[in-house]
């Protein structure tokens, strides 16, 4: 008894991870309904075909999709049927062209190809013709056409663009594809733009970003897979990898997140990084996302998987790692030797960004034997007017910082440079002049600013903007002691978290060999040999021993 | 999420409020000492001074702004060092910081009377470094810090900075901080000195070396003997010394003399009494030219070569009697140098050195290089 | 929590270093010296070599018992009463280790910078620190040692090559000390400066590759044997004189010595700052040791409260208020004791017996 009332109050009952919610309204939609496929088959009438679909599409409401209602002359008779497609989607002058003037005129000629001779049931022979066929091979002269039974992937299929042709008496519809909507051309990426490399960017249409990889991989090892997220977009996701390089596992792990998504819509890669991320509730990114193709490709030859998003110009790589956050796609186009600098540089940026305030605030607070004496009297003398402490200084200073940040990038693009001028003279020069804040103060934020401009990943910059804050703070509380508690704390956590099963801090942390691994160094281009060891891939070495054959010829 | 937003936005609060950090005061709130000098009262009072720089910020609206330094010198009369310290702060309203302190000056009334009391909180303040300057002056040390602030030096802490750098290129001066003389004034086998300064004309002066006996001043030595006492103690970087001309009575011979291997010693005791070798590797480069004389030939450098010897031994022997002899003291540490050949410390009792150290007797070899003259062999 | 996280080579050697440069940031060099003088370098090869044998004799012993730490092996000796009476003496020396370092680093922390907060304020930093370590796992307390592990070792090389400039042979001599039996009979009792030795009892379980484990205690052993002697030379330049004085933190006050040149100078705050991080990953590792222990003991399934309830102990015992000689007293004499009963009689003894019974058993079938 008593033993029962002890175990019941204070044994040790294993947390219960699987919460069950009940559903608040039962006239709800459930999102389960939403993937219940429509199975509806395509009606032999016409009229059952129309009414169909004028419910199903709420065509009497929605304005853009547009019914073409006719009659195909045939030798005899006239067969009615209809088009369906959405205004604006499609190619007029190709519906125009190559559907309805094949249908209206040519059908006479040609009639005799799909002649069938069947017996009726007096045994009288007597010719049919088999109407779908002759559609099909005769009077729609269209590269991309096919026939479909469900009205599901028949509306699927006018939603992105295909027009669709029905015909009385018949219990499938065409799919005609007469795409044709405005997409934005390829242009320069505007986010990260370099001095030596390929100058085009990714777009907003799915289909022409994966024809760029395509074209630059150039290999049949390149798998695109397509997949659709969303209950009620069904946004289509691709994704890309290498069949004889990339790990299965990875492969088959990046699907399975994939398709395991149980979300009413996905409108930009943004969203989806989240979806797919192991740490979900870490600041830190889990994958690089890149507007530029080169950069892509590059990770998927070195065995990495890339998902697009349709409507989203940016690519999602995965496994990412610390590393690749301060690579710049320039990297690889420069010799070595700059390219390590310049990696060494971002390393240098990313704990100047982070940590530079809360150093200036622990050390002039609680450290200041540290400052060189003639420098602590400069100090001394530039705060002798000041009336706020350090800490509300640097906070005023860091937050106007990022105001002016904000709204140079908010504003329309006539109005940014006003934005950086007003900012840089009220903040620079103003602001010293009417001893709000002290000359060397806007040094340090300056310098903190400047290093988070360095840091080439925009997930990156952002999570080391927010941590800077939360550094300063510490630093006021406890010096030193502080900003060690908060290193330590952020150390843990970022080796806590991995991308796709690889740590962040891979190679680093844990050790493992080096030579085989792609660090933050980076080797001369002909030492590139292996793909990193982390990535387990399929086929490990990059290039010969000796790649640069011509050496030993001559 | 959003509670663990709240729950560390309430943390903060709670840190901000019930801690002292928003008591913590900043820099402003601070004075920080540049040199910090002693001097001794009557009826065992204490006579503090401070020198403490102040820049000032002086903006001007056409070319920016522009810092100017000067320093000031307060001084107060205290028991002790923290005492002074209190009173100074309470009177300054302001907090004195010792952190950047780079000097620390006795008057030699006081170091003759012992300074072992001053050290205790000297070495156990938290803000004072070990490489701070320890100085015996000559008057008293408000009045050469008084002088020191006038000197012109735009930042005033740059003045004993430079004052110990010229140890380089003197070897008149000799860097003694506030952490080896605690270390020697605590080790039996070696007795501390530091640099005497004197006032002459406003300006500061070395004038040799103070010599302590425990942590009594027993007096002092010339500058001459503080070569002697770089060279003894390996401390020597480059000096400069001028002996008689061997080739002519009448003119002196100027010779930039540096080691250029370490000074090593011969220590043992014979009859009771130590006798103590030092060798002496100076490296020399002659300065002073003269128009009858060729320095490129072999037999005339070989003859300065062997005057310079005699002028170094002398130098050091000399150095030796003025210290051992006159005031008992161990400045280099033979007892040490000697301690070191014997494998313990018990075997090392046995040879009662503490009672024969002041017979010892003192002979150094001395084997000069002579290198080369300056851009003319011959005038 | 990532219970079954198997330590690497790399991150079992980064493991036993952190826990002996947090042994050398504490005052152990400084025992030392206060022993056995000027013979401390000779002292320290001595016991270098004696704790070196031992080692090899504890390797040879665990082997055969592959996967299991003393409290295992115990309870294979001698059931469970044996069981319960290793795992309660070595979880009250791990939680002495962890007291002695918090109240020792925080009483100079609270000295130098944080003279006027409380000593409660700079304890809970580190009590929030290890908590949080521990909540959040092995992985990353280990990641974070291998993290930690490069500045300690370089703060402790450059303190070391920075007091070469001033180190004379005069502080290194008479070699054997004041004389022989005290740097050999009554300097045996610095054994215990190998603190890493105790952890080579705990961690076989931990270790991923089992047949590594004797090459790679070796190797920690000896990186933090010559991390040892270093210090204690660097040590002798300045102690050696005023060995009486009894300094706060030596290792700090020969940071304090450092200087570069005419700007990079008084740094021994940088110091400071990488040594509070070394000794955070330190602390949690002495308190994931705990709670490996109290869960080996008590067949718990949930280690997360045990964390809380394990912090909120350490941070009461650091707030009994204690005078700082007595805590000195804690230091040099009781832990120092506790430590080599603890490793030389009662982990040894049941290893051997173990290793007895084991052959035995293997043997009968």
């Amino acid at each position: 008894m008593i033993k029962d009332f002890l175990n019941k109050t204070f044994a040790y009952k294993k947390e219960d991870s699987y919460n069950f919610i009940l559903p608040k309204n039962s006239n709800d939609i459930s999102s389960d309904e939403f993937k219940k496929t429509d199975t509806t088959q395509v009606y032999k009438s016409l009229e059952k075909n129309l009414e169909y679909l004028n419910v199903k599409l709420n065509l009497l409401i929605n304005s853009d999709f547009k019914i073409r209602k006719f009659n195909i002359p045939l030798k005899t008779k006239n067969i009615p049927a209809f088009l369906i497609y959405i205004d604006g989607m499609v190619d007029s002058n190709s519906i125009n062209n190559f559907v309805l003037e094949p249908l209206f005129l040519r059908n006479s000629i040609k009639m005799n190809a799909s002649k069938v001779y069947t017996q009726d049931a007096s045994g009288k022979k007597c010719i049919r013709y088999n109407l779908e066929n002759f559609l099909y091979s005769s009077l729609i002269p269209q590269n991309n056409i096919s026939k479909d039974t469900k009205f599901s992937n028949i509306i699927e299929k006018i939603s992105s663009g295909f027009c669709v042709l029905f015909v009385e008496s018949l219990s499938s519809a065409f799919c005609i594809e007469a795409k044709g909507f405005k997409e934005r051309s390829i242009t320069e990426p505007i986010t990260e733009s370099v001095v030596r490399g390929a100058h085009e960017g990714f777009v907003e249409s799915l289909r022409t970003n994966t024809s760029i990889i395509r074209r630059i991989i150039n290999n049949e090892s390149l798998i695109i897979e397509e997949t659709e997220i969303g209950n009620f977009t069904k946004t289509k996701v691709a994704i890309c990898y290498l069949k004889n390089i990339t790990n299965d596992d990875l492969v088959s792990e990046v699907k399975y997140r994939l398709k395991n998504l149980n979300i009413d819509y996905l409108i930009s890669s943004g969203q989806l990084e989240h979806f797919i991320k192991d740490g979900y509730s870490s600041p830190f990114p889990e994958t690089i996302s890149t507007e530029r193709p080169d950069k892509t490709c590059n990770y998927l030859l070195l065995g990495r998987i890339v998902v697009l998003v349709n409507g989203s110009p940016f690519s999602i790589i995965m496994p990412s790692l610390l590393s690749d956050f301060l690579t710049s796609p320039e990297d690889f186009n420069l010799n070595y030797h700059y390219a390590n600098f310049l990696r060494f540089l971002r390393a240098l940026a990313l704990v100047c960004a982070l940590l530079v305030p809360g150093l200036y605030i622990a050390i002039t607070m609680y450290h200041y034997e540290l400052i060189p004496t003639e420098l602590l009297y400069a100090i001394i003398a530039s705060r002798e007017a000041i009336p706020f402490p350090i800490f509300f200084e640097i906070l005023i200073m860091e937050i106007s910082f990022e105001l002016i940040q904000e709204a140079s990038i908010r504003v329309p693009h006539s109005f940014s440079t006003t934005v950086g001028i007003i900012g840089a003279l009220i903040l620079g020069d103003a602001a010293v002049s009417a001893n709000i804040v002290s000359p060397i103060l806007i040094i340090i934020v300056a310098l903190a600013g400047t290093a988070a401009f360095a840091i080439p990943d925009n997930s990156l910059r952002f999570s080391i903007r927010l941590f800077r804050f939360i550094y300063i703070v510490l630093a006021y509380l406890a010096g030193f002691l502080g900003i060690a508690l908060g290193l330590f704390i952020h150390i843990l956590s970022i080796s806590k978290q991995s991308s796709f099963g690889v740590s962040l801090f891979t190679p680093y942390i844990p050790l493992s060999n080096l030579s085989k691994n792609q660090g933050l160094y980076l080797n001369p281009v002909w030492k590139r040999e292996k793909r990193s060891e982390y990535l387990n891939t399929k086929k490990p070495a990059i290039e010969d021993k000796i790649s640069m054959k011509w050496r030993q010829n001559g | 999420m959003k509670r663990l937003y709240l729950l560390i936005f309430f943390i903060l609060i709670i840190l901000l409020i019930s801690t002292n950090s928003y008591q913590k005061t900043g820099l402003e709130h601070y004075y920080f000492v540049i040199g910090l000098g002693l001097d001794k009262l009557e009826n065992n009072m204490l006579k503090i001074s401070v020198q403490l720089s102040t820049t000032k910020d002086e903006s001007s609206s056409s070319s920016g702004s522009s810092q100017t330094s000067s320093s000031e010198v307060y001084s107060v009369e205290a028991r002790s060092i923290n005492e002074g310290i209190t009173i100074l702060n309470n009177y300054l309203s302001k907090k004195l910081n010792l952190s950047h302190c780079s000097a620390v000056i006795f008057s030699e009334d006081l170091a003759k009377d012992g300074i072992k009391k001053y050290f205790n909180t000297l070495s156990n303040d938290i803000e004072l470094r070990q490489s701070a300057l320890l100085l015996v002056s000559s008057s008293t040390s408000y009045d050469f810090l008084k002088n020191i602030s006038s000197s012109g030096e735009t930042f005033s802490s740059r003045m004993f900075e430079h004052y110990t750098s010229s140890i380089d290129y003197t070897g008149f001066s000799y860097k003694s901080t506030l952490g080896d003389f605690f270390q020697n004034l605590h080790n039996d086998s070696i007795d501390p000195v530091c640099l005497y300064v004197s006032n002459i004309s406003n300006t500061m002066q070395t004038s040799g070396l103070a010599i302590f006996k425990d942590d009594k001043m027993v007096g002092n030595i010339s500058v001459s003997d503080s070569i002697a006492h770089l060279i003894l103690t390996n401390n020597l970087e480059t000096a400069i010394i001028s002996m008689d001309n061997p080739f002519n009575e009448n003119e002196k011979i100027d010779i930039e003399i540096s080691l250029y291997k370490d000074t090593s010693y011969d220590i043992e005791i014979l009859n009771n009494t130590p006798c103590i070798v030092a060798k002496i590797h100076p490296e020399g480069r002659i300065l002073s030219a003269d128009s009858t004389f060729n320095y490129s030939d072999s037999d005339n450098i070989k003859k300065i070569e062997d005057f310079c010897n005699s002028h170094i031994s002398k130098l050091t022997e000399e150095y030796f009697i003025n210290t051992t002899k006159v005031f008992n003291v161990d400045t280099v540490g033979y007892k040490d140098l000697y301690k070191s050949r014997f494998l313990t410390e018990e075997i090392f009792e046995k040879t009662s050195w503490d009672s024969i150290f002041k017979n010892s007797r003192f002979a150094s070899i001395t084997s000069s290089k002579i290198n080369s003259s300056n851009l003319f062999n011959k005038d | 929590m990532d219970n079954n996280y198997k330590l690497s080579k790399y991150e079992c050697i980064a493991l036993l270093i952190v826990v002996m440069t947090n042994k050398l940031i504490l005052n152990i060099p400084y025992n030392i010296i206060e022993l056995t003088k000027s013979g401390s370098i000779i002292n320290v090869l001595y016991i270098g070599l004696i704790n070196f044998i031992f080692l090899v004799i504890v390797l040879k012993l665990l082997k055969p018992f592959s996967n299991l730490d003393i409290i295992d092996i115990s309870s294979f000796l001698g059931g469970t009463l044996l069981k319960v009476i290793i795992s309660i003496l070595s979880i009250l020396l791990f939680l002495l280790a962890a007291y002695i370092t918090i109240v020792d680093f925080s009483n100079v922390l609270h000295t130098i910078y944080f003279s006027n907060f409380d000593m409660i304020y700079i304890v809970i930093f580190f009590i929030i620190g290890i908590l949080i370590a521990n909540l959040i796992g092995l992985k990353s307390i280990i990641n974070s040692c291998m993290f930690i592990v490069g500045f300690s070792l370089l703060s402790i090389l450059i303190t070391f090559l920075n007091t070469q400039t001033n180190i004379k042979i005069t502080h290194l001599t008479p070699i054997f000390g004041t004389n022989i039996k005290n740097t050999f009979i009554t300097g045996l009792s610095n054994c215990f400066a190998m603190y890493v030795l105790v952890y080579i009892f705990f961690l076989k379980p931990f270790v991923k590759n089992q047949e590594e484990y004797t090459t790679l205690s070796i190797k920690g052993y000896l990186i933090s044997f010559v991390l040892l002697l270093l210090t204690t030379i660097s040590m002798q330049s300045l102690f050696i004189s005023n060995s009486d004085s009894e300094p706060i933190n030596s290792l700090f006050l020969l940071a304090r010595q450092i200087e570069f040149g005419s700007f990079l100078q008084r740094i021994d705050a940088i110091f400071i700052f990488i040594w509070i991080l070394s000794i955070f990953s330190y602390l949690s590792v002495t308190l994931f040791m705990i709670t490996k222990i109290i869960k080996k003991l008590l067949n718990i399934e949930d280690e997360k409260m045990l964390s809380y309830s394990l912090c909120n102990i350490l941070l009461g015992l650091t707030l009994i208020p204690i005078n700082i000689s007595i805590l000195h007293f804690i230091e040099s004499t009781v832990y120092k004791y506790s430590i080599l009963i603890f490793i030389f009689v009662i982990c040894f003894i049941t290893l051997l017996l173990a290793y007895i019974k084991k052959r035995k058993v293997s043997k009968n079938n």
